[in-house]
């Protein structure tokens, strides 16, 4: 039986005026990896903001788990495995790559073995930020600050990670090791929601796919389906 | 002027300094890592002198359990202010109602304890270096005392859960958010504990100074030059800083005359404020982002 | 948009005129009915509209936040009380003194506004005024220190003098101030403030611009601490005081910033304060001021982003970038 691990039915979203989202509905099982290719400006990163409750949602649901988690705090959200790695890795600037990774796991952290676990793990699946732990966040290249962002993501025992833009801003052959970890992430267990430009790669490992265009969801498959559709292909691809 | 008077003046400067440096370091974290601007700053320091005179000096509360309600205190009244009318992100109003709370403690420092200058009357144990050249006990256990506290805030920050989500609020706060840490709370504490440094610094200037209602004017004057002279938001420069300030003070005094003492230090001040705002030691780049 | 907003405000006001007319009437009045309490009360209440207009046209209109605005008016008072008491000069002569004192120091208060922003010209407005109060105290010989010096008593003037001086100079300052909002400089302030990028392709002029409000503003509170140390017969170092400062803030905020009314509405705090304070006796002094600044605070708490929108418009943030918004969608 499939465990439906967050849904979103009929979401509305506006800002300052704008209609940003529009009867957005989406849903992800548990251990999917979904993804959500669209240009730019077509509300994914809003879509994401309005999950964790840094946007509010006008109208609609957010289920996470069987509970109504729309307009939440998003600070109530770690502790209940929902994390979201934010667009343009957002690491803090100042710190080093070590307290960025164990900000992530502020919210059990008077668990230290558990903290030293996790840190771990990370380390492992990551080992240069090990080697280089102490160094200023700012300091790292895109793509290892990215590593910082996930592993960050990872600290807090996610159940659903999502990713806002894994490649923005970041040399191919970087990119590609990343969805790489990703992929393995996801083997590993946790359910992955990507949200991508770089369309190609992202259908490439999704299961299955959402397209979004001027906020609104137009299109539904599994990552094969829409790598072969002649929209997307036209739209996304380039072909 | 014999060369010895000459030291003593650089040594009794360099101890003074270093309070200096602790006062300002609270209102440099205030200002430039938290971005809250208070101008209550010098009158909340004044305050704590006032109510370290009258714990030990009239009420004969044994040091230690004045020092205990002095902290507890000063960390509810940052609490308060924070909570009540520093919870905004506009600095003009800011500055503003911070300016109200000062007056505010003024006279009610004015009602309870009257405008009388206040003095502890300590009598300053002179360690000898030479048979000329010395220091004061209270002055030097200040000095190592500012340091010790100026070290173990640093470390606060950077080993605790706590200081490093404050460090996590001030750069990022809405990721600090969805990392789970509320950062409005931590706000409220950072704060609270900036008052704690008012407080320890206000316990030590009582031991050098007398203190009298507008005792806090002067204090945030010395305390915004050492900020400007060490970049707002640098607290370790400002230690440093603060040494400086004390040596130039002291210098000044005895070479020119107390009545130049403070515009020739002011003018500096506005002097270093058109030509480095960002600090003498400071690159504009890494201004009001360390700790 | 703003300055829109402010136009269209005005010729609401328009029919406020005959208020006014009515106002000054009625303030005509005063000396005939009143007893000399009256007449002090709404003298202290023409020298705070005379203030509020002097830094509505600094803050208001020139968005340049002065937070020590009783440096200007303190150094009016020692013009004045000075060269009478201590020169023995005629009183347009301390008048002239105390303008050019404070010509000299604003022109040095503009200069640092048009190279700083934000905190620090606020930090070093603090830093200037520390530093003349503390002067005000030690130059003993000049200043006559904390006790300060008493005019001789032939300068004493009659109560209602006092009083006539008082209104006309609180009407000319009112005049002026609307004049110069409507002027092509009143303009040409609320474009820096409300534009700081234009004030960046202006280059240079702006520095010009902001010495030249501060200049005038410094001028209109001069002739109030002028005007100051010949009711009071005497000068002493509180001018310099915070506690005017903020008082002149509240008036013009209480009334509305950068508006004609302002400081006008806003006077009527004064009236109430000094008032109560006639009631009370001297000891209670302080408490006159806690009420001042708990105005402020409550005003504060319940309008945390729009006291006053100086804030904003002065764009009062340290240059810092930390605690900029972090911002994930496009």
């Amino acid at each position: 039986m499939i465990f439906m691990l967050l849904q979103i039915s009929s979401l509305n979203v506006t800002l300052s005026g704008l209609k940003i989202l529009q009867d957005v509905s989406l849903h992800i099982n548990e251990g999917e990896l979904v993804v959500v290719v669209g240009a730019n400006g077509a509300g994914k990163s809003t879509l994401l903001r309005t999950i964790t409750g840094l946007n509010p949602a006008e109208s609609g649901s957010i289920q996470y788990m069987g509970k109504e988690i729309a307009n939440q705090s998003p600070t109530t959200l770690p502790a209940t495995g929902l994390c979201m790695v934010p667009e343009g890795r957002q690491l803090f600037p100042e710190m080093t790559a070590k307290e960025n990774l164990l900000i992530g796991a502020y919210h059990y952290r008077k668990d230290s073995k558990r903290v030293a676990n996790n840190l771990k793990k990370v380390y492992e699946m990551f080992p240069v930020l090990e080697k280089n732990a102490d160094r200023i966040a700012s300091t790292f290249s895109g793509g290892e600050q990215q590593m910082i962002s996930i592993g960050r993501g990872l600290m807090s025992e996610p159940k659903i990670l999502m990713i806002d833009e894994l490649s923005l801003g970041l040399a191919p052959m970087v990119t590609e090791a990343l969805f790489k970890t990703i992929k393995e992430l996801n083997r590993s267990g946790i359910s992955i929601m990507l949200i991508e430009q770089n369309a190609r790669q992202a259908l490439k490992i999704a299961d299955r796919a959402y397209v979004m265009e001027s906020g609104r969801i137009v299109m539904e498959g599994s990552g094969e389906e829409l790598l072969n559709d002649d929209h997307v292909r036209v739209a996304y691809l380039g072909l | 002027m014999g060369i010895d008077t000459f030291i003593n003046i650089i040594l009794n400067g360099i101890l003074i300094g270093g309070v200096y440096g602790l006062v300002a370091s609270a209102f440099t974290f205030q200002a430039g890592a938290l971005q809250i601007v208070n101008f209550s700053y010098g009158s909340s320091t004044m305050l704590a002198m006032y109510l370290t005179f009258f714990l030990i000096k009239e009420w004969n509360i044994p040091i230690v359990f004045a020092v205990v309600i002095l902290f507890a205190l000063f960390f509810t009244i940052g609490w308060i202010m924070r909570r009540t009318i520093l919870n905004n992100t506009n600095h003009g109003t800011q500055i503003l109602t911070t300016m109200a709370v000062e007056l505010v403690i003024i006279n009610l420092v004015i009602i309870f304890f009257t405008g009388f200058p206040r003095d502890m009357a300590i009598f300053e144990k002179r360690i000898n270096i030479t048979d000329t050249i010395s220091v004061g006990l209270t002055q030097l256990i200040c000095f190592f005392l500012a340091a010790a506290v100026l070290v173990s805030f640093h470390l606060f920050l950077n080993k605790t859960w706590a200081g490093m989500s404050i460090r996590a609020v001030v750069q990022k706060k809405e990721i600090a958010n969805i990392m789970g840490i509320n950062s409005e709370r931590i706000m409220d504490l950072a704060f609270s504990i900036s008052y704690l440094i008012i407080a320890i610094a206000g316990i030590m200037l009582m031991t050098m100074f007398q203190v009298e209602p507008h005792f806090g004017n002067y204090m945030m004057t010395i305390s915004f030059l050492v900020c400007v002279t060490a970049g707002i938001g640098n607290m370790g420069g400002s230690f440093l800083s603060g040494i400086i300030i004390g040596i130039l003070s002291a210098l000044i005094t005895t070479l020119l005359g107390a009545q130049f003492h403070d515009p020739v230090l002011f003018g500096l001040f506005v002097l270093i404020l058109l030509v480095r705002p960002n600090g003498l030691f400071n690159s504009s780049k890494r201004i009001a982002r360390q700790i | 948009m703003r300055s829109d907003n402010l136009l269209r405000r005005e010729r609401l006001l328009h029919p406020l005129t005959a208020v006014s007319l009515a106002l000054v009437i009625l303030a005509a009045f005063v000396p005939i009915f009143g007893d000399r309490l009256m007449m002090n009360i709404a003298i202290m209440a023409m020298i705070y509209i005379i203030l509020g207009h002097s830094w509505n046209l600094l803050t208001g209109l020139a968005g340049m936040f002065s937070i020590t605005h009783a440096l200007f008016f303190g150094l009016g008072v020692y013009g004045m009380s000075i060269s009478v008491a201590k020169f023995h000069l005629p009183i347009i002569a301390g008048l002239l003194v105390g303008l050019l004192i404070n010509i000299v120091m604003s022109a040095i208060v503009g200069m640092i506004g048009s190279k700083l922003s934000g905190l620090y010209f606020v930090m070093a407005q603090v830093g200037l005024s520390q530093t003349i109060y503390t002067l005000s105290i030690q130059l003993f010989p000049l200043t006559g220190g904390v006790t300060g010096l008493s005019m001789p008593r032939e300068y004493l003037m009659d109560k209602s003098t006092l009083y006539w001086i008082a209104l006309i100079l609180a009407i000319l300052t009112t005049l002026a101030f609307a004049f110069i909002r409507k002027s092509r400089m009143g303009t040409m302030f609320v474009a820096l403030k409300e534009n700081p990028d234009l004030s960046l392709s202006l280059g240079s002029n702006v520095g010009k611009w902001r010495i030249m409000a501060t200049v005038m503003s410094a001028s209109m509170a001069s002739l109030a601490g002028s005007f100051y140390a010949l009711f009071m017969m005497s000068n002493n170092p509180e001018v310099f005081s915070m506690v005017i400062s903020l008082k002149i803030i509240i008036v013009v905020i209480v009334g509305g910033i950068g508006s004609v009314w302002g400081p006008i509405v806003g006077s009527s705090l004064v009236v109430m304060d000094e008032l109560i304070r006639g009631i009370m006796p001297t000891t209670m002094a302080p408490f006159s001021v806690i009420i001042y600044a708990l105005v402020l605070i409550i005003m504060a708490i319940r309008h945390p982003e729009g006291l006053i929108s100086i804030g904003r418009s002065i764009g009062l943030k340290l240059e810092g970038k930390s605690m900029k918004k972090v911002s994930i969608s496009k």
